[in-house]
């Protein structure tokens, strides 16, 4: 994927999910497109590391931080809450015009992770996006969710139980929706 | 009698003092080897001062650590939660172990940097490949030996992670991943830390000093002095965070990061003599690719390059004569466009479209380009305020937020071409733009 179009489809993201009234923090950005990338298999080709809060790109922040000095994004900070989130700039809304075709292939998958993502905290989309880890990296055999629930505390001992297994069933539902919908 | 304790000279720390058994890994191969790796590259053909090697930074660097490692583990400073999510910093044991451990990460953090700090590490490695990999298995495999013989031995696994810190610690293909716990997490962002780490502390001081420009300095020891680890509101993690006191020493460290990056470490020429040097590295090194395994790679040095460039000025294969002259007598290709935000403004990909118009009007050999990603996004960190609440700094700084992010791209032709390239350009600007 050419890095407009790549750009092009994070920036969606990002409106998308702030349309939903999603804080769409960093942390935000990364599961999503992580679940874009091994649930709904967008060629966003950015490598992903079992990092402090669960899988990680090194690779999407530093092209995060390359839009933002493009003045395609930019950071916003509000009163309440921590980090900052990523909004659109009027400039990325005219980039977005350009790109049309690229947005429209992908829009259904970029509005249904919106959608089941977007209003998540911090610890929620760790537990959904360890899990999705565990799945894809094959940590359990199959889909059982009481094998996966019990890899997702492993690796992440700050996640109780109840939480763990909540994502899991979270994770499975979008993993099965994108299947029967492709 | 033998010296249990060594002190160096250092223009930036002025004592850096290390133990007789530190003096052994300082004294191994892979170190030595860093007193002939310029830090900066080919810099010092434009800045006649940058002449200093990784071998002081990573003396720098330790020298540093351990300070910050003094300053975090205070058991003065910790709250109560940071006793229960890190019981290191109250296990003396522990602490002794870890220290040495971060200190010797410290030293060792560029074992694997190619001749010349060589930035180009995708063109020049086999795919997979990058400095903190070879720095990962150097510290791994050649010396292992030294940390189990210290007085207090340590783990090379350890020593190794906290180098390399857990964004470029390789991963295994089929074993299980290489995890960073909580504690480890934290000391490798004392050296690594995107916004806070010293090793981004001491070169910013260093390459200020040795270059003879100001943008570099800031005030370390006040920043040092107030660094703690915090609880972040954001997750719930410990992390490298400041007091509010130290925040405008934080200001003033990111701000020296923002004005060395874009005034020398992306200055257009030192770009260009990188890309020249990696051109000719392509050209001449066997199958284009420098060796990853410690044994071959320890002979290239930058002593060890500048010979072959020497050898290679008269070269009977012209290609190899032609690179040399690029560099050794200053025959680079001079820029002919700089992306500039009112090119931006009207088109994204403006430097792309410039080089493939001057490509296809001049031909592909004739010009270059160079686009370096922005840097420095990261700028955010927590703060503790004086009634113990904990913050973001782009909170509580009214600079952090409107920091730019340092970008750079460059587009460069044959010095043969240059006035030629420059008029044709002037002409077809707006066109080009256009596309």
């Amino acid at each position: 994927m050419e890095r407009n179009q790549m750009y092009a489809l994070i920036l969606t993201l990002a409106r998308e999910m702030l349309n939903k009234g999603s804080w769409c923090g960093e942390t935000h950005l990364q599961k999503a497109v992580y679940f874009l990338k091994e649930v709904f298999h967008i060629p966003i080709d950015f490598e992903y590391i079992l990092y402090k809060y669960g899988p990680f790109s090194f690779e999407l922040r530093d092209e995060l931080t390359e839009m933002r000095a493009c003045s395609l994004f930019e950071l916003m900070v509000k009163e309440t809450g921590y980090g900052p989130s990523y909004v659109p700039t009027p400039k990325g809304g005219e980039f977005l015009e350009k790109h049309q075709g690229t947005i429209s292939d992908n829009l259904q998958s970029i509005d249904e992770i919106s959608e089941k993502l977007g209003k998540k905290d911090v610890k929620d989309l760790e537990g959904m996006a360890t899990a999705l880890w565990i799945i894809r990296n094959d940590r359990v055999v199959g889909h059982n969710p009481d094998a996966i629930t019990k890899e997702v505390t492993k690796y992440k001992p700050q996640i109780k139980d109840d939480d763990a297994r909540e994502s899991v069933k979270l994770t499975l539902k979008i993993i099965s929706d994108a299947n029967k919908s492709m | 009698m033998k010296k249990l304790y060594h002190e160096i000279r250092d223009p930036i720390h002025m004592f850096i003092r290390l133990k007789d058994d530190e003096r052994k890994v300082l004294d191994s191969e892979p170190l030595q080897r860093l007193r002939y790796i310029h830090q900066l590259g080919l810099t010092y053909l434009l800045y006649p001062g940058a002449t200093h090697k990784r071998f002081e930074h990573s003396l720098g660097v330790m020298e540093l650590a351990s300070r910050v490692f003094d300053v975090v583990t205070n058991p003065v400073e910790k709250t109560d939660k940071i006793k229960d999510v890190l019981p290191e910093v109250t296990d003396p044991i522990a602490l002794s172990y870890w220290k040495q451990v971060v200190r010797m990460a410290a030293l060792c953090h560029d074992v694997g940097h190619l001749p010349f700090s060589h930035s180009a590490e995708k063109q020049l490695l086999p795919v997979g490949w990058n400095h903190e990999r070879i720095t990962y298995n150097v510290v791994n495999e050649i010396l292992s030996d030294i940390f189990a013989g210290m007085r207090l031995p340590i783990k090379p696994e350890h020593v190794a992670k906290i180098a390399v810190g857990p964004e470029k610690t390789p991963q295994p293909e089929k074993t299980p991943q290489i995890d960073f716990s909580r504690w480890e997490t934290v000391l490798s962002e004392i050296i690594t830390g995107d916004a806070l780490g010293v090793d981004r502390m001491d070169y910013l001081l260093r390459d200020s000093h040795h270059l003879g420009v100001a943008y570099g300095k800031f005030d370390h020891y006040r920043l040092i002095d107030t660094l703690k680890i915090l609880i972040s509101p954001s997750d719930n993690e410990p992390t490298i965070g400041i007091e509010s006191g130290g925040l405008h020493g934080a200001e003033a460290l990111l701000l020296a990061r923002y004005f060395m990056f874009m005034q020398v470490y992306y200055h257009r020429i030192r770009c260009i003599y990188d890309k020249h040097l990696e051109d000719f590295l392509k050209e001449w090194l066997p199958k284009g690719k420098f060796p990853t395994g410690f044994t071959k790679l320890k002979k290239y040095t930058d002593n060890f390059i500048l010979n072959a460039l020497t050898d290679h000025k008269y070269s009977k294969k012209p290609i190899l004569s032609e690179l040399v002259n690029r560099i050794v007598n200053r025959r680079h290709f001079k820029k002919v466009y700089e992306l500039n935000p009112e090119d931006v403004e009207k088109n994204n990909d403006a430097s792309q479209l410039i080089n493939k118009a001057l490509c296809s009007e001049f031909g592909e050999s004739m010009v270059r380009y160079i686009r370096i990603p922005g840097k420095g996004g990261d700028v955010s960190f927590p703060v503790e305020m004086s009634d113990g609440r904990v913050d973001t700094s782009l909170k509580k700084s009214q600079v952090l937020g409107k920091l730019p992010v340092a970008k750079v791209e460059f587009v460069y032709v044959h010095p043969d071409i240059y006035d030629k390239a420059k008029s044709w350009l002037s002409v077809n600007r707006e066109d080009i733009l256009k596309a």
